[in-house]
């Protein structure tokens, strides 16, 4: 009998082991369009990258380009015009940033925000002593483990709350923005000294938290590849370090990691692997989200947090309810209370309740033993793919109307008068607002077919078998479809 | 020859984006009402309008008396472009043709306070089609997704 050949860039059957995924082999598809398995190895495709990612001087440039956007657009917060559209902060950070980040970024690069963030690259400085060369010598941070019982990502859920909790002036007032980023930083340099490698990144940074849960659904990772290299490999230099490299500053094993959540894209494990070993792959969207590994209640909740933030902020900013706006605005105490009450009330009950009677209907349903927080947190992923896209049909309603307002404030980052380039007096100029809900709605139903496919496999790993994993599927899917007709209320009805 | 059970979900796509054309296609095959003269006052403060909702139906000439009630605001119209700006106590005026049906943002052009951005209002142009369109579009994945679930229930 001839044996079937393999397709071609598929994981072979140990990795798919090692990270997860057994329950998957090459037929399985997203869409039925996506192959689950399929892998494209840029790093071997092109030997030019691999050298670029290796360099020291690859990570620090990038950083230096994050710090040459943070720091004016810092100091434009802290002493510039206090109209938000005017200051270069606003429109830097709540335009452009958030749009690159939800556009591009996640959906297409996973963490490389990561890679160029400023904000914790002063601590990290400071406690390696270094800005590029890893010097001999200890570093200068007491080392100290993360507590274990907070080793997960509820920090970061709280965190995230509790900023989202004044989301209605941090994003339009440029001193509060201002203000919460100059914390940020003292925070992150803080934990450096006194915590080990990025502890801050991956425990207390509430952008973190999103951006990690989001990236399963990207379309690249950094992996070992072939991991079969790395099983027989005992050094395990990408974990403990080298003389001229550092241990992954994230905490994972690069070896075998499995998901996206936190590889924030520092690129040490390519500059400790001596067997050149580590490869940026492509793969299909949301190919973490089936990884049976790690997973948690803490993960789980982001989903439910991201999901209902995003339609708060689409009724508060782009609903025509101005009670809604005054009250996210603290125009009256009662009315910004109502706004808190009504904010954590969605994000932490009235969604996972949802979530959770859709979940016991199904496992009902199923009339198969299974532990309901395991079904309840496993089929918790699948809110990925509708809450990203969700998200991103949020950011266009921020980019197109107000994309042009950067033309103006890069000439005039103060609101003080400036005319730096010849552009302050360009008019405010929306584009393609005639196609955005066509794109809006685009997205919404690719994101609901998504996550429909998403619990299903997900359904199906976790029960092993097809036929109570279809029924108990189906009440996450009218949920699902429950979430996507809300959303397009909101955005065309 | 398309095998139907490996691409189940590309051929249901597609028969959910042709249901979602014939959707927004049916509509315009019925009478419109006659279309009318549309008068409505329009009061803008920071950072709303009132009303926030205005509903028209496709074809009406729409008026609209456009007031400031504190500061000097502006009034955008998306998708159609239609711009004024209004100046505290004096009124405004605009006039369109509502010839593009759905649902359209209007906001204010003016920056006029921290807020400003997010100054909108909505317009409905009856019929709206597309959020119709969209919904049987949500519907048909979802209902769709749950006929297939239950076919592999039933299958061996």
């Amino acid at each position: 009998m001839n044996a079937q050949p393999k397709p071609p860039n598929r994981m072979p059957e140990d990795e798919r082991m090692i990270r997860g995924m057994a329950a998957f082999g090459d037929d399985e598809k997203f869409l039925g369009l996506f192959p689950v398995t399929w892998r494209y190895d840029l790093t071997a495709r092109f030997p030019g990258l691999r050298k670029v990612l290796r360099s020291r001087w690859t990570s620090f440039l990038l950083q230096i380009a994050g710090f040459a956007f943070f720091m004016p657009a810092l100091m434009a917060g802290w002493i510039g015009s206090s109209v938000g559209n005017a200051n270069l902060i606003i429109v830097l950070v709540w335009i452009f940033w958030w749009s690159a980040l939800m556009l591009l970024m996640v959906p297409f690069a996973s963490r490389i925000w990561c890679a160029i963030c400023p904000l914790p690259s002063l601590g990290e400085w400071l406690s390696r002593k270094t800005f590029i060369v890893k010097p001999g010598g200890k570093p200068l941070t007491l080392g100290k483990k993360w507590p274990a019982a907070l080793r997960n990502m509820w920090p970061v859920n709280f965190v995230f709350l509790a900023l989202a909790l004044f989301s209605g002036i941090l994003t339009t007032k440029p001193i509060v923005t201002a203000a919460m980023l100059t914390g940020m930083v003292l925070v992150s340099l803080g934990t450096a000294l006194i915590y080990e490698k990025r502890t801050f990144c991956r425990y207390l940074c509430p952008v973190g938290g999103f951006l990690g849960l989001y990236s399963n659904f990207s379309t690249m990772e950094i992996r070992s590849n072939p991991y079969s290299e790395c099983r027989g490999h005992k050094q395990k230099e990408c974990v403990v370090g080298t003389a001229e490299a550092y241990a992954c500053p994230w905490m994972e094993a690069p070896t075998t990691m499995s998901r996206n959540t936190y590889c924030g894209m520092c690129l040490e494990c390519f500059r400790t692997c001596s067997l050149d070993n580590m490869s940026v792959r492509l793969r299909a969207p949301g190919a973490d989200l089936l990884v049976d590994k790690h997973r948690g209640l803490d993960e789980s909740w982001k989903a439910f947090i991201m999901l209902g933030a995003a339609g708060i902020y689409s009724a508060t900013m782009m609903g025509p309810w101005g009670f809604l706006k005054d009250w996210a605005n603290m125009k009256t105490l009662s009315g910004y209370l109502t706004y808190v009450g009504i904010l954590g009330l969605t994000v932490m009950v009235v969604v996972p309740a949802l979530w959770a009677a859709a979940i016991w209907a199904g496992r009902a349903l199923a009339g198969v033993e299974m532990p309901f927080r395991r079904l309840f947190t496993n089929l918790g992923y699948s809110l990925v793919p509708i809450g990203l896209m969700a998200w991103i049909a949020f950011s266009f309603a921020i980019l197109m109307p107000n994309g042009s307002y950067m033309i103006k404030v890069i000439s005039d980052p103060m609101g003080w008068g400036w005319d730096l380039f010849g552009t302050a007096g360009f008019p405010w100029t929306p584009f393609g607002l005639r196609v955005m809900p066509y794109l809006q709605v685009s997205c919404l139903l690719f994101g609901l077919a998504y996550s429909a496919d998403v619990v299903w496999k997900l359904a199906r790993q976790t029960y092993g078998d097809k036929r109570p994993a279809a029924l108990a599927a189906i009440p996450p899917v009218v949920f699902l479809t429950g979430v996507t007709a809300l959303f397009t209320w909101l955005f065309v009805g | 020859m398309i095998s139907i059970k490996r691409y189940w979900l590309p051929l249901s796509l597609l028969t959910v984006a042709l249901f979602m054309s014939l959707a927004a296609f049916l509509p315009s095959l019925a009478r419109a009402d006659e279309p009318k003269v549309v008068e409505i006052a329009v009061n803008a403060r920071q950072w709303a309008w009132d009303p926030g909702v205005i509903v028209v139906n496709q074809g009406d000439t729409v008026r609209l008396k456009l007031m400031a009630t504190d500061v000097t605001h502006g009034f955008y119209l998306d998708g159609y472009g239609i711009k004024a700006v209004m100046e505290p106590g004096k009124l405004a005026t605009v006039e369109f043709v509502a010839d593009k049906s759905g649902r359209w943002m209007f906001r204010c052009l003016e920056t006029c306070g921290n807020f400003h951005p997010y100054m909108i209002g909505w317009l409905r142009v009856k019929p709206n089609w597309y959020a119709g369109a969209s919904w049987l579009g949500t519907g048909a994945i979802g209902a769709g997704f749950i006929a297939f679930l239950l076919m592999q229930r039933v299958k061996p």
